[in-house]
């Protein structure tokens, strides 16, 4: 108790008591200004969708998936959800390198050159994504969806409306039973017209 | 109501900034008198927390998917329990959860017997460090990172909860270590505010519970996310030195730490100043983990979303690591006893503190390498998993060796029982040997083993030579959670470097030997809901001949998630345990089947349950923290 007591006394009368109640104030003041500032800039309301960050749980999944990847390095389901994770959010050039790596384990994935082509054509890298598109309807045929991105590359990135025209009539001749997208075809093709 | 929600976290920011202002000038002026008007409007401030936390709530359970977070996190088809559980699933969430926690302990504190003996002046300085945080913490929810962000064009269903997170031990993980982070808040205040008052009770008594049930708390968490990665991921391990992993090991190290020198004070009052900075640090460092994980700083590695709350949260920390060693500078130096020899018990608990800060230093180091890198490498890369075990393993197995030492020294210096503390290093000595003569490799897991050992020998001895202590609360809660360690360490020394395992594509009929074991294929079942699809591959274990069991991977594709996610299957067994994953089936072909044997894996969760739940025996009452001397 005596060492306690000793240590305790010590304490009574402390220094830079006034600086350290200084800086908490200076503290409440600032989190007290930036409320303003933080507080007009979030909305309140949001249009769905328009979210791009990564989410809380798909950060938490990022981690173990990597793990994953770092023990077992062919294992193409790790890299698939790693790739679509990325796409998510919009990180297209993570996305395109875990789709490239899925492709690498199993080329045959039509889907993941679905989804690579995609990711290359929003950072412009068209002719890539035509070799992906390419390479689909080299698999399947009448796969009308790639003749359907081949016809907006065409016209929208590449400007070559004529190929893009021939790409959209491919599509609609393979008989595409989305309603949606056979509108879309129509609405590009009138658009040119 | 959802604005409702917005205006109470609003006004309980408001609230706590006014009450902290108010704190402040009393401070200054050395008045105490509106320390009653501090505490009503805390509790009020709590209250709001409350109402805001209960709206979200309400919100994820009839699933109004007006509101963005409710919609991003939940779908219709989501059990109710995962429901839930998505309070915590998300960023704004989370934070959400952490404040309430932190908002709620701030409300225990006040009402307890503790807060009720302190000096006034010491309240006062509590709720001057205590009430910025919380309104720091109000200001991320109502600005970066705000829970109630309503959606103008609202989906019809919710995008659902990640596969990989519907799991217990990921259910419970995150607000486990959340918990555990809210909790370090009372020690990290109080020690400051009574270092500030010169509070006449000591402050490493008074936060004595909430350091142990904090410590408990985080333990729990990180193992329980260790489980999680052994049982979700499907790789076999439960541990891969990932930054999120690291951020919340980190502060326990330091909490750690705190829980033993913390000790040396309340018996001898020695190490003040370190126990005033320990309890700042992991406070400040379970911030750290939040930035870690929300800032994107480790983006290098893995691209985390930055949530906006990174330049703030690293704010915060540079303030308060300035405001904690400006509080600990400033007191007294010559005051304090001063510690025992190396070879003393005091001795021993010192070193095991630098071997926990040179943990923390390099688990620290690794995890932000990318960034530091960036100074020099055009590409900076992270540190690989090689690097922390070459490192960490063997600190780690040097502090079960000093686990295996401590009790037997006294805690001025010398053996208390000379002959008796030989067995241990004995022991830890013949298993080394052993180890070596059947030429076991790698050594560090023979040491692992050895030093595990030694610390059973050593308890086992101890129990022995002071049966009375036995019945002790304080011995089963130390030396107990020593052993939990013990066994830990085991479990890790033999199931990482000894785990074996086999990859083979199956058709239903065929098997495989391995690891002497029979393994056959019998078949594919299927199960479907509306919300998930389960392929379960159905295998036959035996051994020798005799049915083991069955072990049942299986392959799910969710709702929403387009990629089927695995789920493992295990054959529990103190021994070797059997791990079953399959990669993708074809028709009613597993491609391919991987099966692992992992020795001795469940003594690593043996030990963690108890050295989540033995520390909790230490809870002292409140007789037995005032009476309690430096000499006891």
């Amino acid at each position: 108790m005596k060492n306690r007591t000793k240590t305790v006394a010590a304490y009574a009368e402390f220094p830079m008591r006034k600086l350290i109640v200084g800086m908490m104030a200076v503290a409440i003041a600032a989190i007290f200004l930036t409320s303003f500032i933080t507080g007009a800039n979030v909305p309140l309301e949001r249009q769905a969708g328009a979210k791009k960050s990564m989410k809380s749980d798909e950060m938490a999944a990022v981690p173990a998936l990597m793990s994953r990847v770092q023990n077992n390095p062919k294992d193409e389901e790790a890299f698939l959800e790693l790739a679509e994770l990325f796409s998510r959010t919009e990180n297209w050039d993570k996305s395109i390198f875990f789709w490239t790596k899925a492709l690498e384990l199993n080329p045959d994935n039509l889907g993941g050159h679905y989804h690579r082509a995609y990711s290359l054509v929003e950072l412009q890298r068209y002719e890539e994504a035509i070799a992906d598109y390419e390479f689909i309807l080299k698999a399947k045929p009448d796969a009308y969806q790639a003749h359907y991105y081949l016809g907006v590359i065409n016209k929208h990135g590449l400007k070559k409306p004529d190929v893009a025209k021939k790409h959209f009539q491919q599509a609609l001749a393979a008989n595409p039973k989305d309603n949606e997208l056979v509108a879309e075809i129509n609405k590009e093709l009138s658009d040119m017209k | 109501m959802y604005l409702a929600a917005h205006g109470a976290m609003l006004v309980a920011m408001l609230l706590s900034i006014l009450a902290a202002g108010l704190a402040c000038v009393e401070a200054w002026t050395g008045n105490e008198k509106g320390v009653p008007w501090l505490e009503r409007l805390n509790m009020s401030a709590f209250i709001l927390v409350t109402i805001a936390s209960g709206i979200l709530l309400q919100a994820l359970i009839s699933r109004d998917f007006s509101l963005d977070y409710v919609a991003q996190y939940t779908d219709s088809t989501l059990p109710i329990f995962y429901t839930i559980t998505a309070f915590w699933a998300g960023q704004a969430g989370s934070l959400l959860f952490w404040t309430l926690v932190m908002s709620l302990a701030s409300v225990m504190f006040l009402f307890s017997d503790t807060y009720q003996e302190i000096a006034p002046r010491t309240r006062l300085y509590f709720w001057m460090f205590f009430l910025p945080l919380q309104a720091f913490f109000l200001l991320l929810l109502t600005g970066m990172s705000n829970p109630f962000v309503v959606l103008a064009n609202p989906p019809v269903d919710g995008k659902g909860l990640n596969p990989l997170l519907r799991n217990i031990g990921m259910v419970l993980h995150p607000p486990l270590l959340f918990v555990g982070y809210a909790g370090f808040t009372i020690p990290a205040c109080l020690a400051l505010a009574s270092t500030m008052a010169g509070e006449r009770k000591s402050w490493v008594e008074a936060a004595h519970n909430w350091n142990v049930t904090s410590w408990a708390l985080l333990t729990s968490g990180i193992l329980l996310g260790g489980w999680w990665a052994y049982m979700e991921l499907g790789w076999g391990g439960y541990w891969a030195w990932d930054p999120v992993e690291n951020a919340s090991l980190i502060p326990w190290f330091s909490a750690t730490a705190l829980l033993h020198t913390a000790m040396i004070e309340r018996r001898f009052g020695a190490l003040p100043r370190t126990n005033v900075f320990l309890a700042c640090l992991t406070l400040l460092l379970c911030i750290f983990a939040t930035y870690l994980v929300r800032s994107g700083v480790v983006e290098s590695l893995h691209a985390f979303g930055e949530g906006g709350v990174g330049r703030p949260l690293i704010l915060a920390i540079s303030f308060g690591v300035a405001v904690s060693l400006a509080v600990a500078s400033a007191m007294p130096r010559a005051k304090a006893a001063s510690l025992a020899v190396l070879g003393s018990r005091q001795g021993m608990i010192v070193l095991l503190v630098w071997l926990l800060v040179a943990l923390a230093v390099v688990v620290l180091l690794g995890t932000i390498w990318p960034v530091i890198s960036q100074l020099w490498e055009s590409k900076p890369k992270g540190v690989n998993q090689g690097f922390y075990n070459t490192i960490c393993l063997p600190l780690f197995t040097g502090m079960a060796m000093l686990l295996a030492v401590a009790p037997w020294l006294g805690w001025r210096g010398g053996l208390w029982k000379p002959k008796v503390a030989l067995i241990p290093v004995a022991a830890w000595a013949s298993v080394v040997g052993v180890g070596v003569g059947l030429g076991i490799k790698p050594m560090l897991a023979v040491a692992g083993v050895g030093a595990a050992a030694a610390v059973l020998v050593s308890l086992v001895l101890l129990a022995i030579v002071t049966p009375k202590a036995l019945r002790t609360r304080a011995f089963l809660s130390s030396h107990g959670s020593h052993m939990a360690f013990a066994l830990i360490v085991l479990g890790v020394a033999v199931s990482g470097p000894f785990q074996t395992s086999r990859e083979i594509p199956l058709s239903p009929g065929e098997g495989f030997s391995f690891g002497g074991y029979d393994f056959k294929y019998t078949g594919l079942r299927n199960e479907k809901s509306i919300e998930v699809s389960i392929d379960e591959a159905v295998i036959e274990v035996s051994k020798d001949g005799k049915r083991l069991g069955e072990l049942t991977p299986q392959r799910r594709v969710y709702r929403n998630y387009d990629h089927p996610n695995s789920e493992v299957s295990t054959l529990f067994s103190l021994g070797e345990e059997l791990y079953a994953t399959i990669h993708d089936i074809e028709g009613e072909r597993v491609q391919p089947l991987k099966v692992t044997i992992n020795p001795m894996v469940n003594w690593v969760w043996i030990g963690s349950l108890g050295i989540c739940l033995l520390p909790l025996l230490a809870w002292r009452s409140r007789r037995a923290q005032g009476g309690q001397t430096h000499e006891e």
